[in-house]
């Protein structure tokens, strides 16, 4: 249902407020309804049980005065002296009239002879001859006034033996018609189906309305409640069960003193809750129905107030998302939500006006970023042409440069050949003079020659024009045979050099020639810059992926501030000392583009006077 | 919105109102009454067995009990109460007994009688008052009267004069010529009763008084042979002159010599009776309930007194007794003829009853050895 979809993700605050509302309204009912009917049940049963315990007093009280009446007479009969009784047997005929109730009296001697009788009916007890084996003679000769069980004649004239001692030892005996204490008990009326009977202890009927219930020896001991009741020490038992005749009742007992006699006095249980049940339908409808015009007021109350304004505010809400601004949600009351409402509109108002204001400063800006956009522009435009410019120069220069080394190269090819010739003597021999002059001119024509190689491969390594040959080298081979073409020049400055490689140290992926020269190269600086001392060659790992190889050297170091420049073109350290130290300057510098071609890294530690350590990484992998 | 509403109130009306209804229902049923659970009348057997001396019950009786209720009666016998009592502890098991006052009470203590229900016993109602509710068997809840009798003299009315006493039977005149029968509770009861004492004595010099007084009658006395019903025949040859007797002597005798007549001596008489009974240990109650029910009926009950000669305790039966017997003095006595009269029970007293036991022993074999 769609509903209670709704209860459950709590979208509907008016179907829970409903709900609980109903709910709520039904406890209420409820918890009054019951406290009600609970009272009123106990009013109902309290009176009832009251005029009950009134009604068995009552008929008990007729009963014991009954038999008082009798124990009366039995009393004054067994006083009177015996042969005063036998020459006026008339006297108990008189007593026998004073009781209504009694059919028969007698009076015996101790032996069980009669001495007198008078009777209504049939006289029996003068027909007795069983006398002294009848258990009526012999209680009352043991001196209890005994009540006899229930008998029925063969006129279903139900009777009772009462029998009690004289004063010379004899017994007197009435028979008591037990009908007339049935008239007592039918005479006990309350309510409308309220009835008495009397049993006795074994749970024998043994007076009811009904003659035929006490002729048919009608029990209540097969009812098990009722045998619980029987054997109450206190006698006065109420309670709810089933009657002999299997009708539900409520009943009250009362016990008969003297008497082996119980009254119980019986209420259909239709009748003691008749009262509760009228006013259970009566409350219950009526409140069912007070509580169905609450719910359905107070509902629509509620609903007006505050549910039909929230669901306005809510339209406003609708309106403004759709950027509808220049609604305004209708305010009908001032209260809690009208107040909402107003704050509501007045936002919708400052809204617009801010929208308003926002569109200006947005055309604003807008102009001024396609200012800037223009200039960008314009800018990159300057910038590709600038940088076309610049490839036209880069190439013109190195194509300048590529020739011009040619034509150097060239001529002085040919001067160093001839120079050549003429130390070889080959053109006649020289004085002496004349050959160390001419060795100057080798030596300057060389140092020419070189100085235009490097320039050479330096712009050819600018310029991206030189290739690098990757391959495995060995390291190991590749540093004897470094070691080998720099002793000689080691050897003659009377410096030591020493070459420290790893065992097993794996091959480094390079340009073998290039490697070569880059190691060739630093290894000549360090020659030139050292005096004394050694210079080491040193081969071990930067880290897991390159190797990194170092001249280490015990030279004049290099100034902090000068390490900066080292490796930038035409750069000698000490340009300004003058000693003119051989090399073109351009050595680091190739080698740094050299070394970057191979993807490491070239540097160098050194401090003034404390030699220095230059380093480069070479992958160990591709 | 409003529809809504109304459609949760109307559910919850509808709930309410439900509610309200099956209460109503409820309250209702508190009114109708739980049915009775049903009890089903015990399945009636093929037979029941009837426990009596012999021809207690007329074969007409009988035939008519099987004719209304489909239950045929198993008539068995027994020779003496003695018997009963035997046949009963060695477990027996029959239905209904008949039993005499005098072992009523022990069977009751020994548990050996089933009460009976009244409810299936409706004419119980017409049982005489003076039988009903004795010390015994305070409210008849094991027994029902049955027959009952008196004790005299039966004599020759041509060969004695009429007695008067007792004593009479140890009057020397007549040795040789006095029945006794062998019933010693009889015998020991008339000897107490000659000597005015309780029938019923517990004490033991009693009882040794009545002992000596039966010696002495033993001197006179012959036993009278057990196989014969009734004195009558020895009456009336004149065997013998003059016998302790009953009514069915008188009855018989009445019929063989108009010279035999019946009294009852001044002392008082012996009043015996018995009961019908029915035994604890009977798988079949309820149909022996109705038996005794049927036995009970005033023109059944009559019929029995008819067919035995003896006495009833049904008041109601009396207008369908034959007229003779009815007014018949010795079967239904006249009630002032009936002063100090005693009923026939037994002395609880275990040495009494030893004695009695002893004394009687004496007297057989005194008798058998002047025999």
């Amino acid at each position: 249902m769609n509903i209670i979809h709704k209860l459950q993700q709590r979208q509907s605050l008016w179907h829970r407020f409903l709900l609980l509302f109903v709910m709520g309204v039904f406890f209420t009912d409820f918890l009054i309804g019951t406290g009600v009917f609970y009272f009123i049940f106990l009013t109902e049963q309290t009176a009832w049980q009251g005029r009950q315990q009134e009604a068995s007093a009552s008929a008990a009280q007729h009963v014991t005065d009954f038999l008082d009446k009798f124990a009366q007479t039995l009393n004054t009969l067994s006083f009177l002296d015996v042969a005063y009784l036998e020459v006026h047997p008339e006297i108990m005929t008189d007593l026998l009239q004073q009781n209504s109730a009694a059919i028969e009296l007698a009076r015996f001697r101790a032996n069980g002879t009669i001495i007198a009788n008078a009777a209504q009916e049939e006289a029996v007890l003068n027909n007795f001859y069983t006398v002294p084996q009848s258990l009526w003679f012999r209680q009352a000769l043991a001196g209890e006034f005994y009540n006899s069980p229930l008998q029925i004649s063969a006129q279903d004239t139900p009777y009772i033996i009462i029998s009690r001692s004289t004063r010379d030892g004899g017994v007197v005996a009435a028979r008591l018609r037990m009908d007339v204490l049935w008239k007592v008990v039918s005479e006990i009326q309350f309510g409308q189906t309220g009835q008495a009977y009397i049993v006795n202890r074994d749970g024998l009927i043994v007076a009811h309305h009904n003659p035929k219930v006490v002729l048919n020896l009608t029990t209540i001991k097969e009812r098990p409640e009722l045998t619980a009741l029987l054997q109450a020490p206190d006698n006065k038992w109420h309670g709810f069960y089933t009657n002999f005749e299997y009708l539900h009742v409520v009943g009250t007992t009362v016990a008969i003193p003297k008497t082996n006699w119980v009254i119980i006095t019986e209420l259909s249980q239709a009748e003691a809750f008749a009262v509760t049940w009228r006013a259970a339908f009566l409350l219950g409808g009526g409140m069912l129905l007070l509580s169905v015009a609450v719910i359905i007021t107070g509902s629509r109350l509620i609903q007006r107030l505050v549910f039909l304004p929230l669901s306005q505010l809510q339209q406003g809400a609708e309106h403004f998302k759709q950027q509808d601004l220049a609604y305004r949600v209708v305010v009908v009351h001032e209260d809690e939500i009208g107040r909402v409402a107003i704050s509501f509109n007045q936002m919708a108002t400052e809204l617009q006006q801010l929208y308003a204001g926002l569109e200006e400063k947005v055309a604003e800006r807008t102009q001024q970023l396609e200012k800037i956009a223009a200039d960008n522009a314009e800018l990159v435009q300057e910038r590709e042409a600038t940088i076309i410019k610049l490839r036209a120069v880069d190439r013109a220069k190195s194509q300048f440069i590529t020739l011009m080394s040619h034509e150097l190269r060239t001529p002085l090819n040919a001067v160093l050949g001839f120079t050549e010739l003429l130390m070889l003597g080959l053109s006649g021999e020289l004085p002496a003079q004349a050959q160390n002059d001419v060795k100057l001119i080798y030596d300057n024509g060389q140092h020419l020659l070189n100085l235009i190689n490097d320039i050479l491969d330096l712009t050819q390594v600018e310029s991206g024009q030189t290739h690098i040959m990757c391959e495995m080298v060995e390291v190991a081979p590749l540093i004897d045979e470094i070691i080998t073409v720099a002793a000689g020049l080691v050897k003659i400055k009377g410096l030591e050099i020493s070459a420290h490689i790893p065992a097993h140290f794996p091959p480094v992926y390079a340009d073998r020639t290039r490697l070569k020269q880059i190691l060739l190269n630093l290894l000549s600086n360090a020659v030139k810059f050292t005096e004394m001392g050694q210079i080491s060659l040193k081969v071990d790992w930067a880290d897991e992926a390159h190797a990194r190889f170092r001249v280490v050297d015990t030279g004049i170091g290099i100034s902090l501030d000068k390490q900066e420049f080292i490796f930038g073109k035409f750069q000698q350290v000490d340009m300004s000392d003058g000693r003119g130290h051989s090399g073109t300057g351009l050595g680091l510098s190739i080698c740094k583009e050299l070394v970057e071609l191979h993807g490491g890294k070239i540097g160098v530690k050194s401090e003034l006077g404390l030699g220095a350590e230059f380093y480069f990484t070479i992958p160990l992998s591709p | 919105m409003q529809t809504r509403i109304l459609v949760l109130v109307t559910k919850f009306m509808l709930i309410g109102f439900m509610f309200v209804g099956i209460m109503s229902l409820v309250a209702c049923q508190s009114a109708v009454a739980t049915p009775p659970p049903a009890t089903p009348t015990p399945s009636l057997p093929q037979e029941l067995t009837f426990y009596a001396w012999p021809g207690y019950l007329p074969d007409k009786v009988m035939a008519d009990f099987k004719a209304e209720y489909g239950v045929g009666i198993k008539y068995e016998t027994y020779g003496s109460e003695d018997e009963v009592v035997a046949a009963v502890h060695a477990g027996k098991v029959v239905d209904v007994m008949v039993v005499d006052y005098r072992y009523v009470a022990q069977l009751i203590a020994e548990g050996a009688l089933a009460e009976i229900d009244y409810r299936n016993v409706p004419n119980y109602k017409n049982i005489s008052a003076n039988f009903r509710n004795l010390a015994h068997d305070p409210e008849n809840k094991y027994t029902v009267p049955y027959h009952w009798g008196i004790t005299g003299l039966v004599y020759r009315s041509d060969l004695i004069p009429e007695p008067t006493s007792w004593a009479i039977l140890a009057d020397p005149k007549y040795k040789g010529k006095v029945g006794i029968w062998d019933i010693p509770a009889s015998g020991i009861g008339i000897a107490l009763k000659a000597v005015g004492y309780s029938i019923n004595s517990e004490s033991l010099t009693e009882t040794q008084v009545a002992g000596d007084l039966l010696l002495k009658i033993k001197q006179n006395s012959v036993i009278i042979n057990a196989a014969e019903a009734t004195s009558a025949k020895q009456l009336a040859s004149g065997e013998i002159v003059l016998a302790v007797g009953w009514s069915a002597d008188i009855i018989e005798g009445r019929t063989l010599s108009k010279e035999i007549k019946f009294v009852i001596p001044q002392e008082g008489t012996l009043l015996w009776g018995d009961n019908l009974v029915i035994q604890a240990n009977s798988p079949h109650q309820y149909a022996a309930e109705l038996l005794l029910d049927f036995l009970m009926r005033p023109e059944i009950n009559a019929q029995l007194v008819n067919g035995n000669g003896y006495a009833t305790a049904n008041e109601a039966a009396r207008p369908f007794v034959d007229p003779e017997l009815l007014n018949d003095p010795v079967l239904f006595p006249d009630t002032q003829k009936l002063y100090n009269v005693e009923l026939l029970l037994l002395p609880r007293n275990v040495a009494v009853l030893k004695l009695r036991a002893e004394i009687w022993q004496q007297y057989l074999d005194t008798l058998s050895a002047a025999q």
